[in-house]
C-alpha cells in the first residue's frame, strides 16, 4: 500500500528529512516577508491543508467516502464566527471549541451515516453537505446567508493578532492533524481498518469491530474537518453560505485523489498541485472552466493514483534498476486481472 | 396568483425533466455500474445548443437535430475517457472523477462559445404563443411537448430493454458481466450502447426543456442533483421508478414553493432525500440488492 514506508537503503531517511526541511521551510516563512499575496497563498495552503487531511483520514484508510465535507466545514466556520459575535467568546476559547464541538457533530452523524455503504454513503453524506449549506442560506437573520456576515479578526486580550501568530497556530494545527493520522493508521487501528477497508465480513470474523473503526475514522475526520472550517473563518474576511456549496467538497475530493488516496503525505501535493493549477487558469477569464475540466482529466491519466502512487510507481523503477525491490513494492505490484473477467470491478 | 391545479401541473412538467434526467442516470448506472456526474451536463448541451441554434437564425426544426449531434459526439468523448481509464484498471473513484472532469470540460467549452449568457429560446419554438385552456389550467403547447417526450422516451426505453435482443443483452451485462461475456455478449459493446442511449436520452430532455427556462452552461449541476434525488428517491436499480421519484420531487418543490417559500423549495426535497436514504436505501420501489 503505503510505498513511501517500503523504501529501502538510504532512501528510508529520504522520506523524514524531506519533511523535515519543509517543515523548517513553514516555520521560517514568516520571516522572509514576501509581501501579501504569498501569505495569504501559504494561509490558504494550510487551511486547505487541514481539510483534505481530515477529509482523507476517513476515504483514504476506510474505502468509504464522507462527502459531507461542506457541510462539516460550513459548521466549523459558522462555530467560529456566531461564537464570537453572538456568543461573545475570546477567540482562543473559540477555536479551541471546534475541537470538542467537531467531536460531538461527527459522533451524532456517524451514528446516522454508518448504517450506509458505499455509493449510498456518499450520496447521503454529500445530500448533508446540501442540507447544511442551504439551511445557511435560509436562516438569514442568524447566519447572514448567501450575503455573508463580516468574519472577526483573531484578537487576545483587546490586542489584534498579526500575521505570524495566526500563521503558527495554522501551521500547528496542520502538524497535529497530519502527524495524527499518521500515529493512528501506523498503528494496530491502522492494521486494523486495512481488514476493514478491503472485507468487512473477514475482519468482523477475526474478531475486529468494524463499527467501532469506522467511527473512530469518521471522527477524526470530521472533527479536523470542523476546525479546518473554523480556521477557514478565522481567515476569510466574509464567510458566505455559497461559499460553502458542493463545488467546495468537490475541490477537496480533487485535492485529496491528485495527492494519492491512502497517502497521508500526498495530500500535501495535492493540494499544492490543485492551488498552482487554480492559479495559473486564472488568466483564461472565460475558458478557465473548460481548461480547469481538461487539465483535471489529464491529472486523472497520467496519475490515475495520484501524485503519491505516480512517485511510488517511480520509485519502484529507481529501486528496481539500483538493485532489489523493497518488499512492501512487491506487495504493491498489481496483479493483472484476466481481462474479460474484472474489467467492469464493481468494489467502490 | 394560480390556483392548485396550476401548481399541480407546473410540478408535473418539471417533475418529468428530473424524472427523464434521472431515468438516464439510473440506465447508465445499470448497464455499467458507472455513475456519471456530467449526465446533468448532456441535458444542459441538449438546451442551450437548441436555443443558441435558433438564435443564431437555425429553423427550430433543424436545431434539434444538431443539438442531438453534439450530445451525441460528446457522448462518444465520454465513453473514449471513460474506457481509456478503465483499460488501465484505474480506481473506481479516479473513474468517478472522469465523469466530473468530462462535465467541466463541456460546461466550460459550451459557456467559453456563449459566454456563460442565458440563452432564451423564444415559445414559437413550438408553436407561436398557442395557449390550451381546461378550466382554470393554462396548459402551454411546450408543457405538453415535454409530457409527450417523456412517455415516448420511457415507452421506447422500456420497449427496448425488454422486447429487443440488444435490451436483452444490455440488461444481461448490468446484471453480471461476467456470465454476459461467456454468453458471448460483448461488454464493452453493450455499454457504448447503454452510455449512448442514455446521454442521447438525457440530450433529448434538455432539447424539450429549452422552451421553458432559459438556458445556461451552468445548469447542469442543479438538474444532475435533481435527477440524482429522483433516481435515489424511486430507488436505483429500477429505471422507471426515476419517473415517479421525479414527480414527487416535482410537486414537492412546487407546492413548497408555491404555499410556504421559494427557498423551502430544495431543504424539502432534500431533508426527504436524507430520510430516504438513511430509512429505506433502496428507495421507494427499489429491489434491495
Amino acid at each position: 500500500m503505503s510505498t513511501a514506508a517500503g523504501a529501502t537503503g538510504s532512501r528510508r531517511w529520504l522520506t523524514p528529512i524531506a519533511g523535515l526541511v519543509l517543515l523548517a521551510g513553514a516555520l521560517a516563512f514568516p520571516l522572509l516577508d514576501l509581501g501579501a499575496f504569498p501569505r495569504s497563498l501559504a494561509m490558504r495552503f494550510l487551511i486547505d491543508a487541514v481539510i483534505v487531511l481530515g477529509f482523507h483520514a476517513f476515504m483514504g484508510y476506510t474505502g468509504q467516502i464522507n462527502f459531507g465535507v461542506s457541510g462539516f466545514v460550513a459548521l466549523g466556520a459558522y462555530i467560529y464566527v456566531l461564537g464570537q459575535t453572538r456568543l461573545g467568546l475570546p477567540y482562543p476559547v473559540v477555536l479551541a471549541a471546534a475541537i470538542p464541538a467537531g467531536i460531538l457533530i461527527s459522533f451524532v452523524l456517524s451514528e446516522l451515516f454508518l448504517r450506509l455503504r458505499g455509493h449510498m454513503m456518499a450520496i447521503a453524506t454529500l445530500v448533508f453537505g446540501l442540507v447544511v449549506w442551504l439551511m445557511a442560506g435560509s436562516l438569514v437573520e442568524f447566519t447572514g446567508g448567501a450575503d455573508g456576515i463580516p468574519s472577526v479578526r483573531p484578537e487576545l486580550f483587546d490586542q489584534r493578532l498579526g500575521f505570524e501568530p495566526v500563521y503558527y497556530v495554522t501551521l500547528a494545527v496542520v502538524v497535529l492533524t497530519f502527524l495524527m493520522v499518521e500515529r493512528v493508521v501506523h498503528s494496530r487501528i491502522g492494521r486494523a481498518l486495512q481488514a476493514v477497508e478491503h472485507d468487512e465480513l473477514l475482519g468482523a470474523t477475526v474478531g475486529i469491530n468494524n463499527h467501532h473503526y469506522l467511527r473512530l475514522m469518521f471522527v477524526v475526520s470530521g472533527t479536523a474537518m470542523v476546525v479546518g472550517g473554523a480556521l477557514y473563518a478565522q481567515d476569510a474576511r466574509w464567510v458566505s453560505s455559497n461559499d460553502f456549496s458542493l463545488l467546495f467538497s468537490f475541490d477537496i475530493l480533487v485535492m485529496a485523489l491528485v495527492g494519492g488516496v491512502g497517502h497521508n503525505r500526498g495530500m500535501f501535493a495535492g493540494v499544492a498541485v490543485m492551488m498552482l493549477v487554480g492559479e495559473l487558469l486564472t488568466g483564461l477569464q472565460e475558458w478557465r472552466l473548460a481548461a480547469s475540466g481538461i487539465v483535471l482529466l489529464g491529472i486523472l491519466f497520467l496519475a490515475p493514483r495520484g501524485i503519491a502512487g505516480l512517485l511510488g510507481a517511480l520509485s519502484e523503477r529507481v529501486t528496481w534498476l539500483g538493485g532489489r525491490p523493497s518488499e512492501q513494492s512487491v506487495a504493491a505490484t498489481p496483479v493483472e486481472p484476466v481481462e474479460p473477467v474484472d474489467w467492469r470491478d464493481d468494489s467502490a | 396568483m394560480s390556483g392548485l391545479e396550476q401548481i399541480l401541473f407546473v410540478g408535473l412538467v418539471q417533475g418529468a425533466i428530473f424524472g427523464l434526467v434521472g431515468l438516464t442516470f439510473t440506465a447508465l448506472y445499470n448497464a455499467a455500474k458507472l455513475i456519471n456526474l456530467a449526465q446533468g451536463d448532456f441535458t444542459m448541451i441538449g438546451a442551450v445548443v437548441v436555443a443558441a441554434a435558433v438564435a443564431s437564425g437555425v429553423a427550430p426544426i433543424a436545431a434539434v437535430p444538431i443539438a442531438l449531434g453534439v450530445g451525441l459526439i460528446a457522448a462518444i468523448g465520454f465513453f473514449a475517457v471513460i474506457r481509456l481509464q478503465e483499460r488501465r484498471h484505474a480506481p473506481p473513484v479516479t473513474i468517478l472523477l472522469s465523469t466530473v472532469g468530462i462535465g467541466l470540460t463541456l460546461q466550460g467549452i459550451v459557456g467559453g462559445l456563449t459566454g456563460f449568457s442565458y440563452q432564451q429560446l423564444s415559445p414559437s419554438f413550438v408553436e407561436a404563443g398557442a395557449l390550451y385552456t381546461v378550466g382554470a389550467l393554462v396548459i402551454r403547447p411546450e408543457q405538453l411537448l415535454v409530457l409527450a417526450t417523456t412517455g415516448v422516451l420511457v415507452v421506447g426505453f422500456w420497449y427496448v430493454q425488454t422486447r429487443t435482443l440488444w435490451g436483452v443483452a444490455l440488461r444481461a451485462v448490468g446484471t453480471n458481466p461476467t456470465m454476459a461475456q461467456l454468453c458471448g455478449i460483448s461488454t464493452t459493446r453493450m455499454v457504448l450502447l447503454a452510455t449512448l442511449l442514455s446521454l442521447a436520452m438525457a440530450t433529448t430532455a434538455g432539447i424539450v426543456y429549452a422552451p421553458i427556462i432559459p438556458a445556461i452552461a451552468t445548469m447542469g449541476f442543479a438538474l444532475l442533483i435533481n435527477g440524482f434525488i429522483a433516481a435515489v428517491f424511486g430507488g436505483i436499480g429500477n429505471p422507471y421508478a426515476a419517473l415517479v421519484g421525479g414527480l414527487v420531487l416535482g410537486l414537492t418543490r412546487t407546492l413548497a414553493a408555491g404555499y410556504v417559500h421559494s427557498g423551502f423549495a430544495e431543504l424539502a426535497s432534500l431533508v426527504i432525500l436524507l430520510g430516504v436514504l438513511l430509512f429505506r436505501p433502496q428507495g421507494l420501489f427499489g429491489a434491495s440488492e
